[in-house]
């Protein structure tokens, strides 16, 4: 298979369902070693549901109901719970649209950042080094006073830090794959930028592969090395960013790009 | 801080107008003191030693001054002199609570050990066999009478089994056995659901998708990230149930004969002995409103949004 050289992650015919109603079929796509891939779609067209399907945490009584996920060539939807205990968390990452709304609101930040640290590590065996990880981390995603952040509840920090912090924890173990589902959806738009310019050179560093799902196609030309354009549960388009920007070939993506506002007379996506 | 205080300025109007309407029942009610104490001597009494006991217990003065000199007694630890008992009101109160209190505990005790494991198995095996079964028990808990489930309980585990003693004259620790069985099955039945239902509400909360992406064990899941959500809900409920128990529950009390403040009031009012009917309620009264104000105040140490500025 072609899937087994090169790709880390190699998605097939995947579909989706909730109760009897299919939402999600015929996805396909594949992902090398650190590559940015971008899941471009209106709301419901379920690139939510293929992300989280991919971490096994479908909620709401869906199921994946056919083909399969390789990855490193081995099916995740075949995956025991012993064998995703290694995996979740640690290898595949993921962050939320709210990180906030992801974290135990009567714990503080900093219980549960360490509580995952030391879930994770095995050379760290104190709450102490535990700490000073989190602060390490959290320091890299340009977090003033990372102390604080530990002592705060997740309702006391802004949707910004809350995202910083997610990120800070979704790339705690370097993760082969980092699964970002609409990261910078709740924030205003100034934050959005930084945000994304800071996930990116961050994945960058580390070597991480990630799947982004947005619904802004602008930002999906900005950071990905290829776009899959889905609508209805289904794949329309797949290809490397370049191509499906300059030659698209379905109408939902030429509309897609012409709702992208022009600045100066260039489209922010050139 | 302001908050508290507005909290215990309510606990006091509510305290100041329940023993206001309790003086008011029992000075209503039909049936004379002074008669029923003299009778309960057995002799033959006139009209005039019935007038002379009347003044002597103050029922010929006004209701109000008898009100007003019956809370000036309550501020200082006296509530009078116990018709029936000749002993002091607040003797009698404190004699019978230290019985109410020991079944008050135990049997929270027997329903917790109870209620939170098999409602928490119920809630995580939804609509399986474990779910029907804690189901069909806790409804059938429900349905029987407490007393019932009480005389059942002597039958069986005192008369037939001798295991436990049939009535305790006072607090033993194989005497209380059973009425706290009896009250924590009861109890059980509706905190199973509760637990369940709780349980389950919070396992479709973000955070637990969240806590499984970060790849945490469902053991871990339950027990550090949704007890500590869930026990919100459960505080208010068992703040309700403790004060219940507190205030004694006469039924279990009488059945069991439980040295316990319930049987107190049974006697009293059987007894029209009103000083210790007063102090009674008074009791349950301030047991209620104090339970509540810990409750109330307890929200914000299990609850960190309501502590720091959030909804007040």
């Amino acid at each position: 298979m072609e899937g087994a050289s090169g790709s880390l992650l190699e998605v097939r015919d995947f579909a989706i369902r909730y109760g009897k109603k299919q939402t999600v079929q015929g996805v396909g796509f594949s992902l090398a070693p650190g590559e940015v891939l971008s899941l471009v779609g209106e709301s419901g067209s379920g690139k939510t549901s293929v992300i989280r399907a991919l971490l096994g945490c479908l909620g709401g009584g869906g199921t994946i109901c056919g083909g399969a996920a390789l990855f490193e060539g081995r099916d995740l939807t075949q995956l025991s719970e012993e064998a995703w205990k290694k995996l979740r968390g640690r290898e595949l990452s993921m962050i939320f649209q709210d990180t906030g709304a992801m974290l135990n609101p009567v714990r503080k930040i900093g219980s549960q950042f360490i509580e995952y640290i030391l879930l994770h590590t095995h050379s760290i065996k104190t709450k102490e080094e535990a700490r000073k990880r989190c602060c390490t981390l959290l320091g890299r995603m340009n977090l003033a006073n990372p102390e604080s952040i530990l002592g705060a509840y997740p309702f006391e920090l802004s949707g910004g830090m809350r995202q910083r912090v997610g990120i800070a924890m979704a790339l705690a173990f370097h993760p082969k794959l980092l699964l970002a589902d609409e990261p910078t959806a709740a924030l205003d738009v100034t934050t959005q930028a930084q945000i994304v310019a800071e996930l990116l050179r961050i994945v960058r560093e580390s070597g991480t592969a990630m799947i982004l799902v947005t619904h802004n196609i602008g930002v999906a030309a900005c950071v990905s090395d290829k776009i899959l354009v889905m609508s209805g549960g289904r794949v329309l388009e797949y290809g490397a960013t370049q191509d499906i920007l300059h030659s698209p070939k379905s109408d939902y993506t030429k509309k897609l790009l012409a709702s992208v506002p022009t600045l100066g007379g260039r489209r922010y996506v050139e | 801080m302001k908050r508290i205080l507005g909290r215990i300025a309510q606990t006091l109007v509510t305290l100041i107008g329940v023993s206001f309407l309790t003086f008011c029942l029992t000075y209503l009610a039909p049936g004379d003191p002074a008669m029923m104490l003299l009778e309960a001597s057995d002799t033959i009494v006139s009209q005039e030693t019935i007038d002379k006991t009347r003044h002597e217990l103050g029922l010929d003065r006004p209701f109000l001054v008898q009100y007003a000199s019956w809370v000036g007694g309550v501020v200082t630890g006296d509530m009078g002199i116990s018709y029936s008992a000749k002993k002091p009101v607040t003797t009698k109160l404190l004699e019978g609570f230290a019985g109410t209190l020991c079944l008050a505990f135990v049997s929270i005790a027997f329903m917790l050990i109870l209620s939170l494991p098999l409602g928490i198995w119920s809630a995580t095996h939804r609509n399986r066999w474990p779910d029907y079964l804690v189901r069909i028990f806790s409804f059938v808990g429900v349905s029987m009478p407490t007393f019932w489930i009480g005389l059942l309980f002597l039958y069986v585990f005192g008369l037939k089994l001798g295991l436990f003693p049939i009535a305790s004259s006072s607090v033993t620790a194989k005497g209380i056995v059973l009425p706290a069985a009896t009250l924590a099955i009861y109890m059980s039945s509706k905190y199973m659901r509760q637990v369940r239902t709780v349980v389950l509400e919070e396992l479709h909360q973000d955070y637990v998708v969240g806590a499984r992406a970060r790849g945490l064990s469902e053991r871990r899941i339950l027990w550090f990230h949704i007890m500590p959500n869930a026990v919100l809900p459960l505080i208010t409920l068992l703040g309700m149930s403790i004060g219940w128990l507190l205030g004694g529950v006469a039924v279990i009390e009488m059945v069991f004969s439980w040295p316990g403040i319930g049987n107190t009031a049974v006697h009293a009012i059987l007894m029209r002995d009103y000083p210790l009917i007063e102090g009674f309620v008074l009791w349950v009264a301030i047991i209620y409103t104090l339970i509540n104000l810990l409750v109330d105040l307890s929200y914000a140490k299990f609850d960190p949004r309501l502590g720091k500025g959030g909804r007040a």
